[in-house]
């Protein structure tokens, strides 16, 4: 039982865990649990909850990073984005491991939450990777470009230097439906990531939600209508394999996906 | 005929070519410009036959004048004909790319006029693409075989790769089923582009290997008696078509590659060379196929080979009727592949003159490890990263994270799978420091020479593939 220590819960945002683990690695060993406060508590659990503090997270990121090296770092990012139940108390582990023991603690695969992390990490990582093709732009009449996505993990910190080196001149935005978060792009400008996204649309779907369909510029469905065809066109019959396909494009991703469409 | 017919005709008619890789450039974006190249490539989406979709892969015209029997878009062959405006097939590109749809384009075309005008036309449409629009999204331009040097050496400089396509795996089958190519005619652009990206295209040495012991599923075949060695200034005069088993002093392909320093960011042809070999229209074995494929990895610092399995479309006397694509054939071709990129092997270990074909059952690599059992099991504890590749169900991957997990502590069996090796495969042949692991549900040790063993190993790409595999009797067509 973890009763003595008791549990640090945090509240969802990375910051927040941050600061969890900054509790966490201030207390006496055993070290406490760090866990999301979303996941329900057990019958003899004592919590104790961690305000959020930008500041204070920010002092941790860089203490880590500073004996880490920005390589591990960037596994802590993905491990967390990663939402995977558990990897948040692993990574809190590995914080640890990593403040003691350096970037080589990453490297202790027999360690059962250095490998949930690198595991965690993995499916962040190949999923912002899958994105970056999944992603669908649709341009809207004010000469924006509007993408909705509906990632498993939080992959959009992950895409949006890709995105707004490779569509600089582009004013775009990359809308996590799911998680109410963007990443909003200015031409010529970085990219900023912002939460609570809504799109500024004069029309509105039945509920009063913005309807990006009413906003398209002209020629928009003959456009999307020409990609369709080549993604029919391209397939080869005699080849027709749907289950490689999924395998590849699990079905969870289709509705946002141009090609997959109903026509 | 308005864009949406148009792209309809010249994207089936460009679905053949295997190729769909966007990696291997960095091409950087440049201010005021469009899309950069991202350097270990995106798939966009996935067909409806399970096949990446990267580019854009049209033609710029289907009209041909060539008559190769295994190609939709023959001479000979009565399928509508259409050809994009240059600016129209420009619009295409950007519209999509600004969209996320496509990673760049794969531009190609059949041959109207003759090679060079053909090029030309090809080259304008990205000179365009890259001076006019500023973009800097992914270009594969296909060379014609017989164009000039200067035209090559042109479109390299706006492509991040130009491949050329041998298609058919000897010279003898060349001659038959493509007769308006000629070897010279391909190779010559496979210098020329291997000169463009920096590598000065290698003499293979002759082997002992005799070119009439090179197997062919009919033994009678004499395709590559008539070849020269290649050798001195021969390299030169006369094109490469040896596809004799590499000798066993040649480095394997992995290990060239290692000490090959390629600058993805480079501005001409940063991802190289490809060219694609049909498998099934013509009677190569295996062997002669992955021989040839090893040559042009060495020789030429070919990128990638793809295999592609045969598709008849309307019937040619040329090429067999098959009831469908092999497809069972090409996927352990393209394992086979792998082996040479990413484990170190070299062809002759794969096959040999005894043993023509892959094994339809077996993956090649678990092949090998039963034919070698003399040098398993290898200690995971103990073993090098080259020696851990070798092992059925250990890839690179798996090998690297041993390396780093066995830093800490010695590894047991058990842990093993969490570290991604595949222990239906593996157990077979390792030890953790003398430990054998046991059989998944079962008391009993993993022993290869044990008659379950390889029963144990049979993959399921014969049930998911094998359908439509080819069991067509050359000597019969003869």
């Amino acid at each position: 039982m973890n009763g003595a220590e008791g549990t640090i819960v945090y509240h969802g945002s990375f910051p927040g865990f941050l600061c969890a683990c900054a509790e966490a690695l201030n207390s006496r060993e055993p070290a406490p649990r760090v866990l999301d406060a979303r996941v329900e508590p057990t019958l003899f659990e004592a919590r104790f909850q961690v305000a959020r503090d930008d500041e204070r997270a920010a002092a941790l990121w860089d203490r880590i990073s500073n004996r880490a090296g920005s390589q591990a770092m960037v596994t802590v990012l993905e491990a967390f984005l990663s939402g995977m139940p558990g990897a948040d108390a692993s990574l809190a582990t590995v914080l640890r491991k990593l403040w003691r023991k350096g970037a080589k603690a990453l490297d202790d695969l027999s360690d059962g939450d250095v490998l949930a992390v690198e595991k965690a990490a993995l499916r962040a990582r190949q999923e912002g990777h899958k994105f970056c093709g999944l992603v669908r732009f649709s341009k809207l009449s004010d000469g924006s470009w509007y993408a909705p996505v509906e990632p498993s993990c939080d992959v959009l910190p992950l895409i949006a230097e890709h995105f707004s080196t490779r569509f600089s001149s582009m004013r775009f935005a990359i809308h996590d439906l799911a998680r109410g978060s963007a990443i909003i792009h200015e031409a010529g400008r970085p990219c900023s990531l912002v939460e609570g996204f809504h799109l500024d649309a004069a029309t509105t779907q039945d509920g009063g939600r913005p309807d990006p369909e009413a906003e398209l510029s002209r020629g928009e469905k003959e456009i999307r209508a020409l990609w369709s065809l080549y993604f029919r066109a391209i397939a080869i019959e005699p080849r027709r394999n749907r289950r490689l396909q999924m395998s590849h494009m699990p079905r969870k991703y289709w509705s946002r996906l141009t090609e997959m469409g109903p026509d | 005929m308005d864009t949406i017919r148009k792209l309809e005709i010249l994207s089936d008619a460009a679905k053949y070519d295997a190729s769909c890789s966007s990696s291997g450039s960095a091409r950087p974006a440049l201010s005021g410009g469009l899309g950069n190249g991202a350097v270990g490539g995106i798939c966009h989406t996935w067909a409806a036959d399970g096949r990446c979709v990267s580019l854009l892969k049209v033609l710029l015209s289907n009209a041909c004048a060539w008559d190769c029997a295994y190609c939709v878009n023959r001479r000979s062959n009565d399928v509508s004909r259409a050809g994009f405006e240059p600016e129209e097939l420009v619009r295409l590109v950007i519209d999509f790319y600004k969209r996320n749809y496509i990673e760049g384009a794969f531009l190609s075309s059949g041959v109207t006029g003759c090679p060079d005008t053909t090029m030309e036309r090809l080259i304008s449409v990205a000179r365009t693409l890259r001076v006019r629009e500023r973009w800097n999204g992914y270009l594969h331009l296909k060379a014609i075989p017989g164009a000039s040097e200067q035209l090559v050496a042109e479109a390299a400089r706006w492509a991040d790769r130009v491949s050329v396509n041998i298609e058919l795996p000897s010279a003898e089958s060349l001659g038959s089923v493509a007769p308006d190519k000629s070897p010279r005619a391909i190779f010559s652009v496979m210098r020329s582009l291997a000169r463009a990206g920096g590598f000065e295209p290698r003499r293979l040495l002759p082997t002992d290997v005799t070119p009439s012991s090179v197997p062919s599923s009919n033994p009678g075949s004499t395709a590559f008696g008539n070849l020269p060695a290649v050798s001195g200034a021969a390299a030169e005069r006369v094109p490469v078509y040896d596809v004799r088993l590499a000798s066993t002093d040649r480095p394997s392909v992995m290990e060239v590659r290692k000490d090959r320093r390629r600058n993805p960011e480079a501005a001409v042809l940063p991802a190289g060379q490809s060219t694609q070999l049909v498998v099934g229209a013509s009677p190569e074995s295996d062997a002669v196929i992955l021989g040839l494929a090893e040559n042009l990895y060495l020789a030429y610092d070919g990128r990638r080979v793809y295999y592609s399995a045969f598709v008849p479309t309307t019937p040619d006397p040329r090429v067999p009727a098959l009831p469908g694509p092999p497809l069972l054939r090409e996927h352990r071709l393209y394992q086979a592949d792998w082996l040479f990129r990413f484990y170190g092997f070299k062809a002759d270990e794969i096959l040999s003159a005894d043993r023509p074909f892959l094994d339809a059952d077996l993956d090649p690599k678990c092949a090998w490890a039963l034919r070698n059992l003399d040098r398993f099991p290898v200690d995971v504890n103990r073993a090098d990263y080259l020696e851990l590749l070798r092992v059925p169900g250990i890839g690179p991957r798996s090998a690297s994270r041993i390396l780093r997990a066995r830093s800490g502590s010695a590894l047991k069996p058990e842990a093993l799978q969490a570290l991604g090796v595949v222990m239906k495969r593996a157990a077979f042949f390792v030890t953790c420091s003398g430990t054998v692991p046991r059989i998944a549900g079962s008391m009993k040790s993993a022993n290869p020479e044990a008659a379950f063993a390889r029963a144990a190993l049979v993959d399921g790409a014969r049930e998911k593939l094998g359908g439509t595999q080819l069991e067509f009797d050359w000597d019969a067509s003869a």
